[in-house]
């Protein structure tokens, strides 16, 4: 992990456009760009819990279990793919995020907006 | 006043009373060095832990209300009001992230508010403001609705009482609600949530355990539910979802979901934990309670097959649907179980109705008070405006109920959904990116609105006689562009706040662009990169409570 270095987090944001703002380009991790978008491949595994909107998949009665319209088990059921997904993000995640951010590159949040209080 | 049930009545006031004084004891609970300061009074000091947060941000999205309501619609229609399984399922995936990073900026800046955060993030006082109204406009008749929730319980045990004096009860436990907020502010409902989903859980496992048996199993029960819906004239009820409601199950699902966290009451939960840590944890926890929304819709079913029917309220004269799960638990159980059930939903009712009149007045307090009206106010006198603020709005939901028909609050409630989901582009997608020019995000807004009204005025209600207002699901042949139908002669029904929602982002990228070519400047940009990623424990973390 390169810590950042103090030219570098002047840089202007990409997607700041003209807003004559410098934005850090790199974060704690030393690999970040623009907003500090930390992206991970096991990120995508948010996605598997959408599969519960497609409801083709499952509007039917059969196969029944304990005497619940396949509707309504498979439903349930996907409280823990929910579950699973988001604690595997989680798991994966964990220690992506490098606690030792250098004291002296760039201050504290810097006021100007009169929102601080 | 005939026919009250003394028993139900003496454990519902028992356990009232217990957590009246627990609310009030909270003020000392984990207290920090002073009160008079928004991040103490309205966000409990901003460390509250895993816990106290599940049982907190639980107690605040799972609130009496959808206790009292999911179960009627699907008593009521069937499928279609399961979707709130799908809803609390989406949700925590969807908003994983981004609630992290809204954590981690306001943690930074001392931002109290979603719209705080949007003031920050595009120097822009204006588009602050509509995100503070809306959400405070979102947020009342959600209020309001706790209170229908907390009538049916009372109506159900007797107190049913026509005019001023039937909703006397109610007000009375408002008023001891108002009080114990004003003092202890966010602690009490945090300490209460304990209570309050101890209690719910206890009482929806028993009865999801107990009472199937009853009427012969899930079987039995579906069958029974099936043969009601067959012999009704409609074709949108059933125990399965039709060819027509599908996309309405599926985008109101997805709408409530990436609604939910825009509103105010469910930022302020978020906001008050201790660390990103706390926030993960929960995302992966709180579905326990989704699991327990799906078993409690159910009982809609398990009421169909127990022969069990809403009871009419008497200061309208109209059957209030709301009654059926208390007047399931009144047939079924003992009284004292029956009055610990009422509790757990009266009490359900008052944990959500604090944290939202707390995030309302926070909105109140931080972005119209100090911004318009008093600019260099002390962290002490935000701190008065708000308790001020949050008796106000607490009020104003009582005189809703007294004054004006509750049906007047479920319309509104479901306005507020599509109404809040037009802060998105402005509080969700600004936390990855403030590529959204700040005049766009208002164009944005206003189009989304308008149109979002009038979709929902459009749609008539025939079951219930309304010719406007009557429900979310939108006919797509209904939808019209300037006269275009591009759905002509479709029965398809979808969700008006989706269909809000793109109008809204297709007028915000346009305007974006069209402004960015002009050459139109936008705002300072208050927020950092790293502000994002701001953790408990990090060197240089601003203070808690000092200005």
């Amino acid at each position: 992990m390169v810590e950042p270095g103090g030219a570098d987090r002047e840089r202007r944001d990409p997607t700041d456009w003209d807003s004559g703002n410098p934005v850090d380009r790199i974060e704690g991790t030393g690999q970040d760009e623009g907003n500090a978008i930390q992206f991970s491949w096991w990120n995508l595994l948010l996605l598997v819990p959408l599969i519960m909107l497609i409801t083709p998949l499952y509007n039917s009665e059969e196969p029944e279990m304990f005497g619940m319209p396949y509707f309504y088990w498979y439903q349930f059921a996907f409280v823990f793919v929910g579950v699973a997904c988001v604690g595997i993000v989680f798991a994966t995640t964990k220690n992506r995020r490098h606690r030792s951010v250098d004291p002296h590159a760039g201050s504290g949040p810097v006021d100007g907006t009169g929102t601080q209080r | 006043m005939s026919g009250v049930n003394v028993v139900e009545l003496a454990v519902f006031t028992l356990l009232f009373v217990f957590v009246a004084v627990m609310g009030f004891m909270a003020a000392r609970w984990k207290s920090g060095d002073t009160m008079d300061h928004l991040d103490e009074w309205g966000l409990g000091g901003r460390k509250f832990g895993g816990w106290i947060t599940w049982f907190l941000v639980g107690g605040d999205l799972y609130t009496a209300y959808t206790f009292v309501a999911v179960p009627a619609l699907v008593f009521g229609a069937g499928a279609i009001g399961f979707f709130a399984l799908p809803y609390t399922v989406v949700l925590y995936p969807i908003v994983f992230l981004p609630v992290l990073r809204l954590w981690s900026v306001s943690r930074s800046h001392g931002y109290v508010t979603p719209a705080d955060f949007v003031r920050g993030r595009y120097d822009s006082p204006t588009l602050a403001l509509i995100i503070a109204i809306t959400g405070i406009v979102a947020t009342m008749p959600y209020i309001a609705l706790q209170l229908v929730g907390l009538e049916a319980v009372l109506r159900t045990m007797g107190i049913n009482g026509s005019g001023f004096v039937g909703h006397l009860p109610l007000f009375i436990a408002f008023l001891v609600l108002a009080l114990y907020t004003y003092k202890s502010g966010l602690r009490a409902p945090a300490l209460i949530a304990f209570v309050k989903d101890g209690l719910i859980y206890i009482v929806i496992i028993a009865a999801v355990v107990y009472l199937p048996s009853q009427f012969g199993g899930w079987s039995a029960i579906f069958g029974a539910a099936s043969d009601k819906f067959e012999a009704t004239p409609s074709p949108a009820d059933g125990i399965l979802l039709t060819g027509n409601n599908q996309l309405q199950y599926a985008t109101l699902a997805l709408g409530s979901a990436l609604a939910l966290f825009l509103y105010p009451h469910s930022a302020t939960g978020i906001l008050a934990s201790r660390g990103r840590n706390v926030i993960k944890k929960n995302m992966i926890a709180l579905p326990a309670y989704s699991f327990l929304l799906g078993l409690l819709a159910l009982l809609g079913y398990v009421a169909i097959a127990a022969g069990v029917n809403p009871i009419t309220n008497e200061s309208t004269g109209r059957v209030d649907s709301n009654t059926l799960v208390p007047e399931l638990f009144n047939s079924q159980f003992p009284d004292w179980f029956a009055g610990v059930a009422y509790a757990a939903i009266g009490i359900g009712a008052l944990v959500p109705a604090a944290i939202m009149s707390i995030a309302a007045a926070n909105l109140w307090t931080r972005n119209i008070y100090k911004e318009y009206l008093v600019k260099n106010a002390t962290p002490k006198q935000e701190a008065t405006q708000a308790k001020w603020a949050s008796l106000v709005v607490k009020f104003g939901a009582v005189l809703f109920i007294l004054f004006i028909d509750p049906q007047f609050s479920i319309d509104l409630q479901l306005i507020g959904g599509v109404i809040i989901l037009q802060t998105l582009p402005a509080v969700a997608i600004a936390l990855y990116t403030r590529w959204l020019h700040s005049k766009a995000l208002i164009a944005g807004w206003v189009v989304g609105m308008a149109w979002g009204l009038y979709l929902l005025w459009t749609i008539p209600n025939p079951a219930i006689g309304k010719e406007h207002f009557g429900g979310s699901a939108l006919t797509l042949s209904q939808l019209s562009i300037f006269g275009w139908h591009p759905f002509e002669g479709s029965t398809v029904q979808i969700y008006v706040g989706i269909v809000a929602l793109l109008a809204n982002l297709l007028v915000a990228v346009v305007v974006t662009v069209a402004l960015r070519m002009a050459g139109v400047r936008d705002g300072r940009d208050a927020t950092r990169g790293k502000d994002y990623h701001a953790d408990e424990g990090d060197p240089q973390l601003r203070e808690i409570a000092v200005h």
